[in-house]
C-alpha cells in the first residue's frame, strides 16, 4: 500500500521532528483515517531510530580523549609562546608522517641521481664531446623507465589539480 | 595564561567558556573540548570513510582552528553552530584530501583478503546470540554503506540532523545555506536511505 503523495513532505517533516504545530492537527487527522500513511510513518520512524542508534556518537576512549585535549592545549600554548616550528611538528597530526616520509625519500632520490649524474659528467675525462653525449644518452636510456613514470605522475597531479580548481 | 580552576565548569554556558578560553584559561579550553569531542569525532569518522586515525586528526584540526579563531566569534549565532561550521569545513577538506590521495595511489592500494577491514573481524563473547549479532552487523554495514553513497551535501545534512539532532534552521546556519535547500537535501537523503534500507524497515 502506497502512502499519499500529497502528504509525503508532511510525513518526512514529522519523522524529522520538524512539523509545524499548526500543520500537525490536520496531519494527525489524516493519519487517523489513512492506513497507508500510518504504516509508512511507523516504518520510517523505526528505520530512522535504527539509523540513529547505529550512527550515535562514538565515544573516544579516556586515554584518547585525554591525549587529544593535552595535544590541543600543548599546541595552543606553543603557538602563544612562539615555540620553534620543528617542536610543534612533533604534535602535528599523524597523517602528515607518510607525506613527510615520502618527501624525504624523494629528496634522497633526487640527491642520489644528481650526485650520480655529477660524478659521471665531471669525474670521468672525456676526450671529445661525442663521448660526453654518448654517456649522457646512456644515463637517459638507463633511467628511461623512471623518467617516464615521473612524467606520468606529474601529468596525473596536473590533471587532478585542474579538476580541483574547477 | 592562567591556571586558576573555576568552580564546576560543566555548569558554564558555551559562550562563557569561550570568553574564558579567549583569556587563555586552560580549564575552559579543556571543558569545551570535552563537551564536543565525541560529536566532532563521530562526524569526522563518518565523513572520512570510517578511518579512526584520520577522524582523530581531523577532530584535533577542527578544535585548533576554532581556538585560533575565537576572536572572530562575535556571538551572533551560538558557539555550537559557529564551531560546527568549522568542523564541517575541516571534514569536507579532509574528505577532498583523502579522495585526491586515493586517486593518486589507488593502483598501489590493496584491501585485505576477502575485502574485510580489521575492525570487522571482531570476536564476540560466549553466549552471544550469533544470529542476532550477524543481523545487527549486516544492518550496520548496510546503514554505513548507504550513508557513504550519499552525495557530500546530503550526507552532511543527514548526519547533522540524525546524529547531532540539529534543526533545519541550525543546519542552514552551519552550512550557510537557505533553509529550503537544507530541507531538499534532507528529503533526498531520507528517500535514498529509505530505498537502500527498505528490507530493514519491514515490520
Amino acid at each position: 500500500m502506497k502512502n499519499c503523495p500529497d502528504f509525503q513532505e508532511t510525513l518526512w517533516m514529522d519523522i524529522h521532528g520538524e512539523l509545524d504545530p499548526k500543520d500537525r492537527r490536520a496531519w494527525e487527522e489524516h493519519v487517523a483515517g489513512c492506513a497507508a500513511c500510518r504504516e509508512e510513518r511507523e516504518r520510517m520512524s523505526r528505520l530512522m531510530e535504527l539509523v540513529k542508534e547505529d550512527l550515535s556518537p562514538s565515544r573516544l576512549s579516556r586515554e584518547k580523549a585525554g591525549a587529544l585535549s593535552s595535544s590541543i592545549k600543548g599546541r595552543l600554548r606553543a603557538e602563544a609562546v612562539g615555540v620553534p616550528w620543528w617542536r610543534r611538528f612533533i604534535n602535528a597530526p599523524r597523517r602528515f608522517v607518510p607525506a613527510a616520509a615520502a618527501a624525504m625519500l624523494l629528496a634522497v632520490a633526487v640527491a642520489w641521481f644528481s650526485q650520480k649524474n655529477l660524478s659521471s659528467t665531471t669525474g670521468v675525462n672525456h676526450p671529445d664531446s661525442g663521448n660526453e653525449i654518448a654517456v649522457t644518452d646512456g644515463e637517459v636510456i638507463r633511467h628511461l623507465e623512471l623518467l617516464e613514470e615521473m612524467d606520468t605522475l606529474r601529468k596525473l597531479v596536473q590533471v587532478l589539480d585542474e579538476k580541483e580548481t574547477m | 595564561m592562567g591556571s586558576r580552576k573555576a568552580p564546576s565548569p560543566a555548569l558554564w554556558k558555551d559562550e562563557q567558556l569561550v570568553a574564558q578560553a579567549r583569556e587563555g584559561e586552560q580549564w575552559a579550553i579543556e571543558e569545551l573540548v570535552g563537551r564536543y569531542q565525541d560529536r566532532v569525532y563521530t562526524m569526522a569518522y563518518h565523513m572520512c570513510a570510517e578511518d579512526h586515525q584520520e577522524a582523530e586528526d581531523l577532530t584535533q584540526e577542527a578544535f585548533l582552528k576554532a581556538f585560533r579563531h575565537l576572536g572572530q566569534f562575535r556571538g551572533d549565532a551560538s558557539f555550537y553552530t559557529w564551531f560546527y561550521r568549522i568542523v564541517v569545513n575541516v571534514c569536507l577538506d579532509g574528505r577532498r584530501r583523502r579522495r585526491r590521495w586515493q586517486r593518486l595511489f589507488s593502483p598501489w592500494q590493496r584491501r585485505g583478503e576477502m575485502g574485510e577491514r580489521k575492525e570487522d573481524l571482531v570476536e564476540y563473547p560466549d553466549g552471544t546470540d550469533s544470529h542476532q549479532v550477524l543481523k545487527d552487523k549486516q544492518l550496520s554495514q548496510d546503514i554505513r554503506q548507504s550513508l557513504r553513497s550519499l552525495p557530500d551535501k546530503q550526507r552532511l545534512v543527514f548526519q547533522l540532523k540524525i546524529i547531532d539532532g540539529m534543526s533545519i534552521r541550525e543546519i542552514a546556519q552551519v552550512l550557510g545555506a537557505a533553509e529550503g535547500t537544507v530541507k531538499s537535501h534532507l528529503f533526498r537523503a531520507t528517500r535514498s536511505m529509505r530505498e537502500a534500507l527498505r528490507e530493514w524497515s519491514q515490520p
